[in-house]
């Protein structure tokens, strides 16, 4: 008799467990808007405080609750104003000594909490970005913009120290305005932990609705948006760490898009009737960083790399074209400088050097080393021809690489070492230089502003420490001229210098195609962030399931 | 009394220290876990703005005195006060934990007891052997195992979370089935291990507990044989409270997988993240919190145990 109550009671559970999910609510939404997006991401957020969002989870809730004075075009263009597409701003103009630019804003752009928006808030905004208070990465990007005055309720003027020819993106790119009604009472320095930064009030066409943490973070349309309510009705982040849940998550139906797609679940997407792949050029490149200095006496230069003759023949011995499809298949392209293509002016105006494994072994011949001993490995006065390179554990596709590299440097007589670190640890040896070669990463923002930061000599993240006047030359040039012509003109010539000096091999760029379901209609996703035109996303209303048809209403 | 609280804070307070020590001994920091993207001159500034680039006696003495006024520190990486963050990660992991408990304790004791009145049986042998299996598999293979089958291949559980992304739009009747939905996978790695520890302890001392003479006696006396094995039952209640006990720190390292693989926001997913950000004030509360728990749960077991012994408790 007991055994049989079990079982019923078993029964209904099972029967609840697995029949309450597909309960939803009647249908509400209907026509071109409406729609739920669950994004299946493996981190939340530290916040969604603009100035101190890091992290691409943040970068893209933030870049859709926010809003900049302008908005940079499809094209990244960074030259003068063309191309920037209003957003508080509704118009512009620019001083006759261009050394200032009244930015005039849209009197119907109102906050989420109904208040207009106004030049206070613009002049706030610059405040929190350069205060000394707080400690953040765009305040060396608005070095040149002098101050920010209010001339009257909508009219806000920037002044900047010199002419540049990224004056209006210094102005408007690195900065999402912020409400100096919310924010101009807290301290500065307590910003950082005010409640603004779980709870964002902004302009943008979705606004913040609410953060379970651990779990969730949820936006949904603001109706009353003078740009038009945002299309979908919600877009939720769910958290999973777990990368393996994530793509459960996914291919389950749990969730709807999930960025990061790993080369091996390309093929599953493929086979999964309800997804589709997006393609995604994000602004990414890989290389293989050598350290130019010797790591424990930063006056000599390095004993292996300190030779021009080693970095070239290491660079002619690697097949970049095998390693990118061993690796990312078609996922990936060759790297042709420390920039993406999207961002370089001409990439054929400066030449490569060749796969030429015969060149790199005379190179290595000529420069002395040799395998005097016959054991596989070059060496000179008694020192073989041995690095370590540095990879952080995080990255699989850094790993793959090291070991690739690690096969071809043997052919050569090289032996190089892969050695996996710990994040922390990794950030730590590279950081401080202690390191031969890294496998090393960045993102670089559009105008290519942030090389000067990564390879010019005086560059903080410049982790291998080359060292080129000429380079530095062109690069200053190349972002301080006002003549197009002339800039891809430096540009070419400072790429070819970099190339030429190879203070890195540049091994990859690569395409990261999202998975999303089929019911989205979506715009082409933009390299510099894919969630940039995510309000104009929406569902086909003929495949609409239960979540989509939710609606805007308050919870019960 | 007095003794064993003496010792349960020196417990904690070693525990916190050892933390706080070891964390700061691993490499990198709160500024180096920023990423990749952040400049050495902006970790440098952060690093002297939070004050780590301060001696580590210093940062210790500091966090020392903030945590005996009460105040747990904040949280670099969350942007948050450390009670905040805690608070809303503990009693997550607490309700998991005490349910994973409870469904350890009463099929193991079930299946225990059932065992060991038929020591020797084969019935009893293939239950023991299937334990056994059970009891090798490591929490974080199970949960994978159960989230590829139950999630992915059948999709009758959901993958993640506490709740569904939909939850606060739900009825109340669907809001309970999708908590309790969200529960079964997480429950069941975590509980699955307990039953099996909790079952090897009980079928033993069930076991021994039916050779022992007030058995016969009962037998003698002509007690149903229900009858008598609740009372031998009774006698080998001991070591699974015991073992109560020592279960803890174990379920607390197996919640601290299994809240990871589904995304359970409690104390084992917040204190991963947190080491890994180098979130050194919420890696020391958390500990302080985990050492706390665990002394606290032997203490009880110790209690329940003097209950249940009265022989103990005239010692």
């Amino acid at each position: 008799m007991r055994l049989s109550k079990t079982r019923w009671l078993a029964g209904l559970l099972s029967f609840s467990l697995v029949a309450c999910p597909g309960e939803g609510p009647p249908p509400k939404a209907d026509g071109d808007t409406g729609g739920t997006l669950i994004v299946t991401v493996p981190a939340e957020p530290s916040t969604l405080f603009p100035p101190l969002m890091s992290g691409t989870q943040g970068a893209a809730i933030v870049g859709v609750i926010f809003d900049r004075l302008a908005e940079i075009g499809d094209g990244l263009e960074t030259y003068g104003d063309q191309g920037f597409q209003k957003r508080l701003a509704s118009s512009w103009t620019w001083s006759t000594d261009s050394l200032s630019i009244a930015f005039t804003l849209d009197s119907l752009a109102r906050w989420h909490d109904g208040q207009p928006v106004t030049a206070d808030d613009v002049r706030y905004t610059f405040r929190v970005y350069t205060s000394d208070s707080l400690v953040l990465e765009q305040k060396s990007l608005l070095d040149n913009i002098d101050s920010v005055s209010v001339r009257d309720p909508r009219t806000a003027v920037f002044w900047f120290k010199r002419r540049m020819p990224r004056q209006f993106y210094d102005a408007t790119y690195h900065m999402y305005v912020l409400p100096a009604h919310l924010l101009d009472t807290i301290p500065m320095a307590k910003l950082e932990s005010a409640p603004f930064g779980r709870n964002p009030v902004g302009t943008g066409r979705f606004r913040f609705a609410r953060w379970e943490p651990g779990q969730r973070i949820e936006i949904i349309a603001d109706t009353a948006n003078r740009r038009g309510r945002a299309k979908l009705d919600r877009v939720i982040w769910s958290i999973a760490p777990d990368f393996g849940a994530s793509t459960v998550k996914l291919f389950a139906g749990e969730a709807d898009f999930l960025e990061q797609l790993r080369p091996e679940n390309l093929a599953q997407v493929a086979r999964t009737p309800s997804l589709r792949l997006i393609d995604n050029r994000t602004l990414s490149y890989g290389y293989l960083g050598f350290n130019l200095r010797d790591s424990k006496d930063q006056a000599r230069p390095n004993p292996l790399f300190g030779d021009l003759r080693v970095r070239r023949a290491l660079h002619m011995a690697v097949d970049r074209e095998r390693l990118v499809r061993n690796v990312f298949d078609s996922l990936g392209m060759v790297a042709l400088a420390p920039a993406p293509r999207a961002l370089i002016p001409d990439t054929a105006a400066f030449k490569q050097l060749p796969y030429d494994v015969a060149a790199a072994r005379a190179l290595l011949d000529s420069a002395g080393w040799r395998d005097s001993d016959n054991d596989g490995v070059r060496d000179r006065n008694g020192v073989p021809l041995a690095f370590g390179i540095l990879i952080p554990s995080s990255s699989t596709s850094r790993q793959r690489y090291a070991v690739l590299l690690q096969e071809q440097y043997r052919a050569i007589g090289v032996k190089a070492t892969p050695q996996v670190l710990e994040n922390n640890a990794w950030s730590d040896a590279v950081d401080s230089h202690a390191f031969d070669a890294y496998l090393g990463g960045w993102q670089p923002s559009p105008g290519l502003v942030g090389l000067t930061q990564t390879w010019a000599s005086r560059g903080s993240s410049n982790a291998g420490r080359y060292d080129s006047p000429v380079f530095d030359a062109l690069l200053d040039s190349a972002l301080t001229t006002f003549d197009p012509t002339a800039s891809r003109r430096y540009w070419a010539r400072a790429f070819q210098q970099i190339d030429d000096d190879v203070p890195a091999v540049w091994l990859y760029e690569q395409r990261s195609p999202v998975a999303i379901h089929r019911r989205f209609i979506t715009k082409p996703l933009r390299a510099d962030g894919w969630f940039v035109g995510l309000a104009d996303w929406r569902v086909d209303p003929a495949q609409r399931i239960d979540r989509d048809r939710i609606g805007l209403g308050t919870p019960p | 009394m007095v003794l064993r609280l003496l010792q349960s804070v020196a417990v904690v307070f070693t525990a916190a220290t050892l933390a706080f020590v070891l964390l700061h001994l691993a490499p990198g920091d709160a500024a180096t876990a920023l990423g990749e993207g952040v400049s050495p001159e902006v970790r440098a500034a952060l690093r002297a703005q939070w004050g780590l680039d301060e001696s580590l006696a210093t940062q210790y003495g500091r966090w020392l005195s903030s945590f005996l006024r009460g105040d747990l520190g904040f949280s670099r990486d969350q942007h948050r006060p450390v009670a905040a963050v805690l608070g809303d990660a503990l009693p997550r992991s607490l309700f998991l934990m005490g349910c994973a408990l409870s469904v350890s304790l009463i099929g193991g004791m079930l299946i225990g007891a059932w065992q060991g009145a038929r020591a020797g049986s084969r019935r009893d042998r293939t239950t023991s052997t299937a334990l056994l299996v059970l009891y090798s598999l490591p929490e974080f293979w199970l949960a994978l195992v159960l989230l590829v089958v139950f999630s992915y291949h059948l999709g009758w559980l959901p993958a993640t979370g506490i709740t569904s992304e939909t939850y606060d739009y739900m009825s109340p009747f669907d809001k309970l089935c999708d908590r309790l939905s969200h529960l079964v996978l997480p429950l069941v790695s975590l509980s699955l291990v307990g039953v099996s520890v909790f079952a090897r302890y009980q079928r033993d001392a069930m076991q021994e507990s039916m050779t022992q003479a007030f058995v016969r006696t009962a037998r003698a006396k002509g007690l149903t044989e229900a009858g008598v094995r609740r009372q031998a039952w009774r006698n080998a209640l001991l070591p699974v409270i015991t073992v109560t006990g020592l279960m803890l720190p174990a379920l607390i390292t197996g919640a601290v997988f299994v809240e990871r693989v589904f995304s359970w926001p409690g104390m084992g997913f917040a204190m991963i993240r947190a080491i890994e950000a180098r979130d050194y004030q919420v890696v020391s509360a958390g500990v302080i919190l985990g050492s706390a728990v665990t002394t606290f749960g032997a203490a009880l077991a110790d209690i329940a145990r003097d209950i249940a012994d009265p022989r103990l408790r005239s010692q």
